[in-house]
C-alpha cells in the first residue's frame, strides 16, 4: 500500500469521526411505545428557504390541532406529539429527513411535505420501510403511486385543473394562461388544457413563469397584444397578487380567474386594490355557516392571533385529524396499525371538506368548491 | 416599444444594485456576495418601518440608509478586514457567509411571509408608447444616475476619492503613501451598502413585494450587470443594468420568463469571453492578483503515520455494521459531496485556477446519467462513464475562450458558465423534461445486484471516492502534477519556459470536471428525482467552501471538508430553522480562523502542541507562505482576544 494510499484512508477516518458525532448527538428514541409514552408523529416541512411561509401556515395548523387533540385527551389517553424536521422544500433533502423518521421507531406517521416534489423524493423511501406518508399538500396526479403507504388529501389536479377551465369561461372565452414553471405547474396546466377543450375556452396566450421572479410586466404586455378576455393565474398568493397587482398598475383591466391556490388573505394584503374583482374557487369559505367551520375559525384567531386561516393552515390542521381519527380506529397503534386502519375506506371529518373518504388510490377524490370573488377585501361567495 | 421601456425601468433596478458591486470591486477588488443579502434586508427593513413600525417615508429612507451602512461596516468588520492578508477567494467566500448568515438573521427577524411594500410615489401615473408607469420609476432611473454624478464628483474632486482611486490601483503603494486603505475600504462597504439598502427600498415598492429570501437572485443580477458594465466602472454598472434589463424584457416577452437567466448569464458569459472588461471597464492587466495566491503555500498539507491510514480504511469499512440507515445515507451523501469537491482540488489545489462553476459540471453529469438510464435503458456504469465524459467536454467547450483570463475573472467566467448550464436545463424540456424534472432515476446495480439499501449506496460512494481520491493523489505527483504546479505558482516564468499555461489550466478544469460529472451521476441515483433549480450558484460555492476549508492542496482535504460542510448541517437538524444561522457562523468562523484550510498545517497549533508537551518547537525549514499563513493566522488571534 502506497504512502499516499495511507494518508488517504487517514483522511477519510476523520471524516468518519465527525460523522459519527453527528449520529451520535441526534436524539432518538428507540423506545416501542408504552401506554403513557405519547403518539409521536413526525412532519416534513419548509422551515427556511424559499417557501417557508407554507411551513408557518403548516405549523399554524398542525399545533392548533395538536393542542385541541390533547386538550380532548389525546389518542387513547396518549398526548399526541410532533417531530417537525426541515426539508426547505428541498427534493434533495427530504429523502434525508425521511430516513432520519424511518430509523425512529416511535414515529408512527409522518405528515408533509410543502409540493409534489420534496414530498415525491421521499415516498420510496417511506414506502420501502412501510411508514405512512401523509401527504397533504402534494396535488401531482401520481403522488400515491409509490406505493400503499402514501396518502395525499390535495384534490388531485386532474379534477381541479378542468374544472378552472369551465369557471374562466363563465368569464371570458379568449383566455391569456399564466402558469408556474414548476412541476406543479406544468401538470396542472396540461390538464386545464384539457379543460379548455371541453369547455370551449380559447387560449390565446400562454406563458410558463418562474414563481420568484418580481417583475411580469413584459409578460403581461405580451399577453395583452393578444386581446384576452379573462386572464387566468395557476399561481400561488404572493406571485398571483403580484400578476394582478403589476397587470392594474398597466392599465389592463381584464377580468382575473384563479387557481384555489391563490385563495390566501395574502393575495387581498399583496395586490392591495388590484385584487378587487379577482375571482376563485376554493374548498374553504369563511362564510360557510357550519358550526364545526365557524368554532374553527374563531379557535384559529384565538390561537395566532389571525381571523382568516389560509388554506395551507386548514390543510395542515386537517390532516392531523385525519391521522388521528386513524390511530383512534387501528387495532394496533403500529405503522402498519395505522396505515390499514386510513385505508379502511371508513369517513373522516374535515374543515376543508366536511366529511371524506379516501378512495382505492388512497386520495382524497374530488370535492365541493366554492366561487368566490374578491370585494372589500375579502374572499366572498359570489 | 412598451416592452423596451418596461426593460429600460427593470433594468434601473438592477442598475441600483450593480453600483454597490462596482463600487466594492472598484475600491477593494473584493466581488461582494453579501450584497445581495443588504438589499433584501434594505427591503424588509423598509416594510417593517413604514408598516408595522408606522413611520412616515421622509424618516424610513434615512433609517435604512444609516442601517444599511451600518451594516456595510459591519460586513467589512467581519468578513474583509480579518481576511486583508489573505487570499481574494477567502474573502469571497466570508461575504458569502456573510450573506448567509443574514439572509436566515432577516428571515427570523420580519417571518417568512412575502409582503406588501406600499410605494411612496404613484406607479402608473404617467403613459408613454401605450406603456404606463410611474413617477416611481422615474426615482429609480433618478437616483442611479445622481449615485453616478456623486461618485463622479466624490472620486474626481474630493481628496476623499483621490484616495479611493490609489487604493483602487494599488493598495500597497497607496498605505505607503499615508493613506489609510482600510478605512477607505471601510468607506467604500458603507457607502455600497447604504445604496444596496436604497436600492431595497426603491426596487420593493418598484415591484411591491418583498421577502427575506429575495437577495440572492437579485445579487447575481445586480453582479452580472455589474459585470458587463465592467467592474468598478459606476457609469458601466448602470449602462449594464440597462443593457441587462432591456435584453430580459425582450427576451422574456418573446420565449417567456423562463430565459431570463439564461439571458443573464448568456450574456454575462459573452461578456467575459469576448471583452472581460466589460464594457467600460479596463480590460484586466495579465498582472493582476491571483485568487489564490502564493499564500496557498501555507496550506501544506498534513501527514499522518501509516497505520493511522490503515485503521481508518478498516474503521470506514466497517461502518455499516454498526451504523444507523439515517447515518449511511448521510455518509453517501458526504462521499458524493467530496467526490464533487475533488474537482476543485484539481483546477483550484493544483492548477491554481478557483472555479465558482462546477454545479455546472454536477448538473451535466446527473442529467447524462438520468437521461440515459430512463429513456434509453442504459445501465448505470455505461451511463456513469458517460456522465464523466459529457461534463468533462462541455465544460472545457464553455469555458475555452476563459483561460487566457486570471484570478477574479476565471472565478466569474465559469461562475457564468455554471449557471448557464442551469438555465439550460431549464429551457431544453425535451432533453432534460425542463422543470418537470426528473423523477424515479432508478438505483444502481452492481453484479445484478440492486443498490439501493442504505449501506450499499454507502459502500458504492465511499469506494468510487477512495478510487478518486487515488487518482487524483497520483495526478498530483505526477509530471503533469508539475507542471501545473509551476503555472500556479508563475504564470509567466512557466510560460517562458515553453509550457502552454491555459492548456493546463483547461486540462486541469477538464479533468476536475469529469469528477463532477461522476459525482453528478452519483448525485442522481442518490437522491432520484432532479430538477434544474438544484443546481444552482450556491452549490457550486458549496463545492469550493467544501475544498477550500478542507485544504486545497490535497485531496483529503476534500473528505474532510464535506464532512464538516456537509455533515454538520445535519447534525444541526435538531435546531430547526435556526440551523442555516448556524451553519452561516460556523462557516464564517472556519474562514477566519483557518483561511488555509482545515487538513493543512498550521504552525501556531504546532507551536502550541509542542510547548503543551513541554519540547521547544522543532519548526520545518521555513517557507515563504509558512510565514504569512503564520502571520494572518496570529493576526485573526488578536483581533479575537481584543
Amino acid at each position: 500500500m502506497s504512502s499516499r494510499l495511507r494518508r488517504a484512508l487517514a483522511a477519510g477516518a476523520t471524516a468518519a469521526l465527525a460523522l459519527g458525532l453527528a449520529a451520535c448527538s441526534s436524539p432518538s428514541s428507540d423506545a416501542e411505545g408504552g401506554s403513557d409514552e405519547p403518539v409521536r408523529f413526525g412532519v416534513a416541512l419548509p422551515d427556511t428557504g424559499n417557501s417557508a411561509q407554507y411551513g408557518e401556515y403548516f405549523r399554524q395548523g398542525l399545533d392548533l390541532a395538536a393542542s385541541e387533540l390533547n386538550a380532548d385527551g389525546g389518542i387513547d389517553g396518549r398526548d399526541v406529539e410532533l417531530v417537525y424536521e426541515d426539508t426547505q422544500a428541498d427534493p434533495a433533502q427530504a429523502p434525508q429527513v425521511a430516513q432520519k423518521f424511518i430509523d425512529d421507531a416511535s414515529i408512527l406517521a409522518v405528515l408533509g411535505d410543502f409540493g409534489t416534489p420534496a414530498t415525491s423524493a421521499a415516498s420510496q423511501l417511506y414506502q420501502d420501510a412501510g411508514l405512512v406518508q401523509f401527504a397533504f399538500s402534494a396535488s401531482g396526479p401520481d403522488v400515491t403511486d409509490p406505493g400503499d403507504f402514501v396518502f395525499a388529501t390535495w384534490v388531485s389536479q386532474e379534477f381541479e385543473a378542468p374544472r378552472l377551465a369551465e369557471f374562466a369561461a363563465e368569464t371570458g372565452t379568449d383566455a391569456a394562461v399564466f402558469y408556474h414553471d414548476t412541476d406543479w405547474g406544468q401538470e396542472t396546466y396540461g390538464f386545464f388544457q384539457q379543460g379548455e377543450q371541453e369547455y370551449g375556452l380559447n387560449e390565446v396566450y400562454a406563458t410558463a413563469y418562474d414563481p420568484e421572479s418580481t417583475d411580469f410586466r413584459p409578460l403581461l404586455l405580451a399577453a395583452q397584444k393578444t386581446d384576452p378576455e379573462v386572464i387566468v393565474l395557476i399561481s400561488y398568493a404572493a406571485d398571483g397578487a403580484l400578476i394582478t397587482s403589476q397587470a392594474r398598475e398597466l392599465g389592463i383591466d381584464t377580468p382575473i380567474v384563479g387557481i384555489s391556490s391563490i385563495y390566501n388573505q395574502q393575495f387581498i394584503e399583496l395586490a392591495g386594490d388590484a385584487a378587487e374583482g379577482v375571482r376563485t374557487l376554493s374548498y374553504f369559505t369563511p362564510e360557510n355557516d357550519d358550526p364545526a367551520v365557524q368554532q374553527f375559525i374563531s379557535d384559529f384567531e384565538a390561537a395566532t392571533g389571525e381571523p382568516t386561516p389560509s388554506d395551507y393552515a386548514i390543510r395542515a390542521y386537517d390532516a392531523l385529524y385525519a391521522v388521528a381519527q386513524g390511530a383512534e380506529r387501528a387495532d394496533e397503534l403500529t405503522r402498519q396499525g395505522l396505515r390499514d386502519a386510513l385505508d379502511d375506506g371508513e369517513p373522516f371529518t374535515s374543515i376543508l371538506y366536511g366529511e371524506y373518504t379516501l378512495d382505492d388510490t388512497r386520495r382524497v377524490s374530488d370535492a365541493e368548491q366554492f366561487p368566490l370573488v374578491i370585494a372589500d377585501g375579502a374572499f366572498t361567495i359570489q | 416599444m412598451d416592452i423596451l421601456l418596461a426593460g429600460l425601468v427593470g433594468g434601473s433596478a438592477y442598475a441600483l444594485i450593480a453600483v454597490g458591486v462596482s463600487l466594492v470591486f472598484g475600491v477593494s477588488n473584493i466581488v461582494n456576495f453579501a450584497h445581495g443579502a443588504v438589499f433584501a434586508i434594505g427591503a424588509m427593513l423598509s416594510w417593517w418601518l413604514s408598516g408595522p413600525a408606522g413611520l412616515p417615508i421622509w424618516l424610513v429612507a434615512p433609517a435604512v440608509i444609516a442601517i444599511t451602512g451600518l451594516l456595510g461596516w459591519a460586513v467589512y468588520l467581519l468578513a474583509v478586514r480579518p481576511l486583508r492578508r489573505a487570499p481574494g477567494i477567502a474573502v469571497l467566500l466570508a461575504t458569502f457567509a456573510v450573506g448567509v448568515i443574514l439572509d436566515n438573521l432577516s428571515l427570523k427577524i420580519f417571518g417568512a411571509q412575502t409582503r406588501r411594500l406600499e410605494s411612496a410615489f404613484p406607479r402608473d401615473n404617467f403613459e408613454l408608447f401605450g406603456f404606463r408607469f410611474g413617477t416611481l420609476s422615474l426615482v429609480i432611473i433618478g437616483v442611479s444616475l445622481v449615485c453616478v454624478a456623486a461618485l463622479a464628483w466624490l472620486l474626481g474632486r474630493t481628496k476623499t476619492g483621490r484616495a479611493i482611486r490609489a487604493t483602487s490601483q494599488d493598495q500597497e503603494a497607496a498605505q505607503q503613501m499615508g493613506i489609510p486603505v482600510e478605512r477607505i475600504q471601510a468607506l467604500s462597504f458603507v457607502i455600497a451598502s447604504a445604496l444596496g439598502g436604497i436600492a431595497g427600498l426603491l426596487v420593493g415598492m418598484y415591484t411591491s413585494n418583498v421577502s427575506p429570501g429575495m437577495g440572492f437572485l437579485a445579487g447575481l443580477q445586480g453582479f452580472a450587470a455589474a459585470t458587463i458594465g465592467g467592474l468598478g466602472s459606476i457609469a458601466g454598472a448602470v449602462i449594464g443594468g440597462l443593457l441587462l434589463g432591456v435584453a430580459e424584457a425582450l427576451g422574456v416577452s418573446l420565449w417567456g420568463d423562463s430565459v431570463r437567466q439564461l439571458i443573464t448569464f448568456g450574456s454575462l458569459l459573452l461578456v467575459l469571453w469576448i471583452r472581460p472588461g466589460g464594457l467600460l471597464g479596463r480590460v484586466p492587466s495579465i498582472a493582476s492578483e491571483p485568487m489564490t495566491g502564493t499564500f496557498f503555500g501555507a496550506g501544506k498539507p498534513l501527514r499522518l503515520p501509516p497505520w493511522l491510514g490503515v485503521a481508518a480504511a478498516a474503521v470506514l469499512a466497517l461502518l455499516p455494521l454498526i451504523a444507523s440507515d439515517y447515518f449511511l445515507r448521510a455518509g453517501s451523501q458526504v462521499w458524493i459531496y467530496a467526490l464533487f469537491a475533488l474537482s476543485i482540488t484539481l483546477a483550484g489545489g493544483f492548477a491554481g485556477q478557483i472555479v465558482l462553476g462546477q454545479a455546472g459540471a454536477l448538473a451535466i453529469g446527473a442529467y447524462t446519467s438520468a437521461i440515459l438510464v430512463t429513456r434509453y435503458d442504459w445501465g448505470f456504469w455505461p451511463s456513469f462513464l458517460a456522465a464523466g465524459l459529457a461534463a468533462g467536454v462541455l465544460q472545457v467547450i464553455l469555458t475555452a475562450p476563459t483561460w487566457r483570463l486570471r484570478g477574479h475573472y476565471v472565478s466569474m467566467a465559469t461562475l457564468a458558465a455554471g449557471a448557464f448550464v442551469a438555465a439550460l436545463a431549464l429551457n431544453l424540456p425535451e432533453l432534460t423534461a425542463g422543470s418537470r424534472g426528473i423523477s424515479a432515476i432508478p438505483r444502481p446495480e452492481l453484479f445484478g445486484v440492486r443498490l439501493g439499501s442504505a449501506d450499499s449506496m454507502y459502500w458504492l460512494t465511499l469506494g468510487l471516492l477512495l478510487v478518486g481520491v487515488v487518482l487524483v493523489l497520483r495526478l498530483g505527483s505526477s509530471r503533469l502534477g508539475r507542471v501545473w504546479a509551476a503555472v500556479r505558482e508563475d504564470e509567466v516564468a512557466a510560460a517562458s519556459a515553453g509550457l502552454h499555461p491555459a492548456s493546463y489550466k483547461s486540462l486541469a478544469f477538464g479533468l476536475g470536471s469529469v469528477l463532477a460529472g461522476f459525482a453528478g451521476a452519483l448525485y442522481a441515483v442518490q437522491v432520484t428525482f432532479i430538477e434544474p433549480k438544484q443546481f444552482d450558484v450556491s452549490l457550486s460555492v458549496l463545492a469550493v467552501t467544501i475544498a477550500i476549508l478542507g485544504g486545497l492542496r490535497t485531496p483529503l482535504g476534500a473528505i474532510v471538508g464535506a464532512a464538516v460542510l456537509v455533515g454538520v448541517p445535519e447534525l444541526f437538524r435538531p435546531l430547526a430553522d435556526w440551523r442555516l444561522l448556524l451553519y452561516g457562523v460556523l462557516l464564517l468562523a472556519l474562514i477566519l480562523l483557518r483561511p488555509q484550510g482545515v487538513w493543512a498545517d498550521s504552525p501556531w497549533l504546532r507551536e502550541r502542541w509542542a510547548r503543551l508537551r513541554g519540547r521547544p518547537s522543532e519548526r520545518d525549514p521555513v517557507h515563504v507562505g509558512d510565514a504569512a499563513a503564520g502571520g494572518s493566522d496570529s493576526a485573526v488571534v488578536a483581533g479575537g482576544e481584543r
